[in-house]
């Protein structure tokens, strides 16, 4: 059976910061370019699959581009449109195509996508370019939301597997991906995900972001000492339902 | 003023010798900088030479020579310059520059230069021959059993730092009699010339006590050297404190930087290179005190297990002596033959501490290496690894070689001049080398596997998504010590320790970190008692402040994530006697103490405890 896996191109520090150190080249210049000006800051996974092609690339590109447009990218949008962005990327992301899971799990292809694919599109989403946005990591403009769409997957039978993206605030997510306690078990995030859903329509969301942050806080306590992740599905639902409801009262 | 030292420049003999150019080319090319070479050299010197597995005092300082010690150094040390002038020429420059830099390398603790002070003289049984080791010769292999060089190459590297090849040795060590002996003498590794009035030179020079007839000078000894000693300003001997200090005239380092910015590149190699010295022993002793000291300003050296990542090689570490989960036997299989023990733990990244800019760190941003050792525990190199696929998560593992003497000889005879690598490739066909071959074959493959486990052993079902996957592996994040970080477990240990003080090689305080011992049931809820042992034999006194904190993801809450119900209730004696309920309290000088922190926690939650101490000086 032939292995589909496309190698994706990993940048390292030394290229991001020479990328970064080029505005002109992030807003103007074309992804050949880009590429080009990294080359010796960029590798691929010696074995494992094949390399991604230009071609490849470019449809990574233009998909990311169909999605950004879509929602206003180059020039309009507010904040509405680039959080409904987030949802359909991450939904777009997390269903797989070029990227395949090995290789999103690593910093350096992520890096690579934002600085050399698609910069455009990360100075159009965070408009000050923070350079946590480029590099590699939880902040990163796109790792961020296949983190947020692989940790909140229904299920590819589920009939509205993206559901939970489209739901939860941007401190929800937030809350769910840049804590190691709950972003890294998936059955955790899904539960928080899920809980947050129904307190949301309860109190309304927008006062969640403080029962947010209080659940959470139970949650990854709780998490100490019970396996959350070890329970089974109802079970566990209900128990992170119960940290929402006591934070809501507290 | 007493008669200067005397310079005798070594000449060639009918039967010929090496020249000092080609002595400073015997280390090699390390792949280390030329500074931390000389500070791994120098303090497996001064482990070598320990007279006791605990308390070796080593502290490198640097500073600019006062106006008087310099005038003692040109008039009494190098009244007589080379005759050659290419050697001459470094010296002078050196004695009439604006500042003269020196860096003084000291131990305590140790057993000094001792022995003959001639090469042809040999020892008396029993005798070391120390000095004539490091101040004649090179090359002469030491024979300290398990020691932590092999070589007596690695010298050169001091030499090689000094831009006058230039450096001055004072020791103190111990006559058959035990009785102290002072010896001081000042060594140069110039260039081979040949000299109408001279003869061919070979480039070696010492100052010291001439000796009639003889072509050649001992070290200054006696009160003479205490002299020397005193008036150069170098550390005090006095009590017949053994050990040696070595000062390396005009340092040769990056000229942009200051004083200060070399300290923190010494610091931060004596931590990667050396924190299994660093860690306190079951009584609490350290096996090396070390200090850096920059212009008179002592800089505070953390303890490992607050240095991350260091805190996750020490918990790896502990694994391999005292057994854990996630160790691995390195075994030969032919021939049969164990070649060491090696831990992996991982854990939550933890945020670094770089006391040099972050890109000239030695510390990995993100952990995933194995630090290679032999049971001297100083760390030969560490084999890098694949990280994680998560910048929140990183891994440490250390690999320990057996203690059995034919295979901690293998790795031994593997190591070039400057111990830093472990080379099987230079090594005669023989069992030592397939020994060494084979267990870095296999450390290397554990640490390229480690983060992808093979197919078999990663797949989970086909439903299970990848980051539950990873979540399984990150499952045994939780440290398993309780006392090292927040524990895992109900009432999660705790997070604090550290030691400090000052002194000539004796560490003056040290705080345990907090131990879980009971819950209770308290009149609000539920109450945990943590014990915390307090060694203070320093002049002051200490002040405890206690911070309780829930735990979460592994680690104990800080101050944004704490939600405050987790609450301090008082410090208590060991008879349960209540002292204060002040989050702070102070230990007495010069005694030591088990005190009891009692906190109160939700029921629902695991919590800990965080000691800080600070000494209280007037």
């Amino acid at each position: 059976m032939p292995n589909d896996v496309r190698l994706m191109p990993r940048l390292d520090e030394i290229g991001v910061r020479r990328l970064l150190g080029s505005p002109d080249l992030l807003r103007e210049g074309t992804m050949a370019e880009r590429l080009a000006a990294a080359a010796s800051s960029i590798t691929h996974a010696a074995s494992g699959g094949s390399r991604a092609s230009q071609d490849d690339l470019q449809t990574l590109l233009d998909g990311l581009t169909a999605l950004a447009v879509q929602h206003g990218f180059p020039n309009s949008g507010g904040a509405t449109d680039r959080a409904a962005f987030d949802a359909a990327c991450g939904a777009w992301l997390g269903e797989g195509g070029i990227l395949h899971k090995a290789e999103a799990m690593r910093d350096d292809v992520w890096a690579c996508v934002a600085c050399c694919i698609a910069p455009g599109i990360v100075l159009w989403r965070f408009e000050n370019g923070h350079p946590d946005r480029f590099r590699g990591g939880v902040r990163n403009t796109f790792q961020r939301l296949w983190l947020r769409a692989r940790a909140v997957d229904r299920g590819e039978d589920h009939e509205d597997r993206w559901g939970l993206l489209r739901a939860l605030s941007e401190d929800a997510s937030v809350q769910i991906t840049e804590r190691p306690g709950i972003g890294a078990d998936s059955n955790i995030a899904r539960a928080l995900a899920e809980a947050w859903v129904v307190s949301s329509a309860r109190v309304g969301s927008n006062r969640m972001e403080p029962i947010t942050r209080r659940a959470a806080r139970m949650i990854r306590r709780d998490n100490e000492i019970t396996c959350l992740g070890a329970l089974g599905e109802q079970e566990r639902l209900a128990r992170v339902q119960g940290f929402f409801e006591r934070a809501e009262k507290a | 003023m007493p008669e200067p030292l005397t310079l005798h420049a070594e000449c060639f003999k009918a039967a010929g010798g090496m020249t000092a150019d080609g002595m400073k080319k015997l280390l090699g090319t390390p792949a280390l900088s030329l500074l931390d070479t000389v500070i791994r050299e120098t303090v497996q010197n001064s482990w070598d030479a320990r007279r006791e597995d605990f308390g070796v005092g080593y502290r490198i300082r640097l500073r600019a020579l006062r106006p008087k010690e310099l005038a003692i150094l040109e008039e009494e040390v190098f009244a007589e310059l080379p005759p050659h002038q290419s050697s001459a020429m470094g010296i002078r420059e050196f004695l009439d520059a604006d500042r003269q830099v020196v860096m003084e390398i000291s131990d305590w603790q140790t057993a000094g230069l001792g022995g003959p002070v001639r090469a042809d003289r040999i020892p008396e049984r029993g005798e070391a021959n120390d000095f004539v080791n490091f101040v004649r010769n090179m090359g002469a292999r030491r024979d300290v059993a398990g020691g932590g060089g092999t070589y007596g190459y690695g010298k050169s590297s001091l030499y090689q730092l000094s831009r006058c090849s230039t450096v001055l040795i004072d020791t103190v060590t111990l006559s058959s009699k035990e009785k102290p002996i002072n010896r001081f003498i000042a060594c140069h590794l110039g260039e081979a010339r040949d000299m109408r009035k001279h003869g061919r030179l070979t480039g070696r020079h010492w100052w010291g006590t001439e000796v009639e007839d003889e072509d050649v000078v001992d070290p200054v000894t006696g009160q003479q050297a205490a002299r020397l000693r005193r008036l150069l300003g170098l550390p005090d001997r006095d009590d017949g404190l053994t050990g040696t200090t070595l000062v390396v005239l005009d340092p040769d380092f990056d000229d942009g930087l200051s004083l200060e910015d070399i300290g923190a590149q010494i610091q931060e190699a004596l931590l990667w290179y050396f924190w299994p010295k660093m860690l306190p022993g079951l009584d609490g002793e350290l096996p090396i005190e070390f200090e850096v000291e920059i212009d008179g300003e002592v800089l505070p050296l953390p303890a490992p297990e607050q240095f991350p990542p260091l805190d996750l090689f020490v918990e790896a570490y502990r694994c391999v002596k005292d057994g854990g989960p996630n160790l691995y036997d390195i075994d030969s299989e032919r021939p049969i033959q164990h070649l060491g023990k090696c831990s992996i733990r991982r854990g939550f990244r933890q945020p670094r501490r770089y006391l040099v800019p972050e890109g000239e760190s030695l510390l990995p941003s993100s952990s995933a290496h194995i630090a290679l050792m032999r049971p001297v525990e100083l760390v030969v190199k560490y084999v890098e690894g694949t990280q994680l696929p998560s910048d929140t998560v990183e891994w440490a593992g250390v690999f320990i070689c057996n203690d059995d003497p034919e295979v901690e000889q293998a790795f031994a005879d593997a190591e070039p001049p400057a111990h830093d690598d472990w080379i099987p490739d230079q090594m005669p066909k023989s069992w030592a080398k397939t020994y060494v071959r084979v267990a870095l074959s296999r450390l290397k493959y554990l640490a390229t596997s480690y983060a992808y486990p093979g197919p078999g052993a990663a797949s989970g079902g086909s439903e299970q998504p990848p980051l539950a996957r990873a979540a399984d592996r990150l499952g045994n994040c939780i440290p398993i010590f309780g006392n090292t970080r927040a524990g895992g477990g109900r009432p999660g240990g705790g997070v604090g320790g550290g030691s400090g003080g000052r002194g000539a090689g004796r560490r003056q305080w040290h705080i345990g970190e907090p131990r879980f011992r009971r819950i209770e049931e308290g009149t609000d809820g539920v109450e945990a008692v943590f014990q915390i042992d307090v060694a203070n034999s320093s002049g002051h006194s200490l002040r405890l402040v206690a911070t309780p904190a829930a735990v979460m993801d592994g680690a104990l809450a800080d101050a944004e994530d704490d939600d405050q119900d987790v609450s301090f209730i008082c410090w208590e004696d060991e008879a349960g006697t209540r002292l204060t309920t002040s989050t702070g309290i102070v230990a007495a000088s010069n005694s030591d103490t088990t005190l009891f922190a009692r906190i109160a926690f939700p029921d629902d939650g695991a919590a800990g405890i965080r000691v800080t101490a600070t000494e209280q000086v007037s």
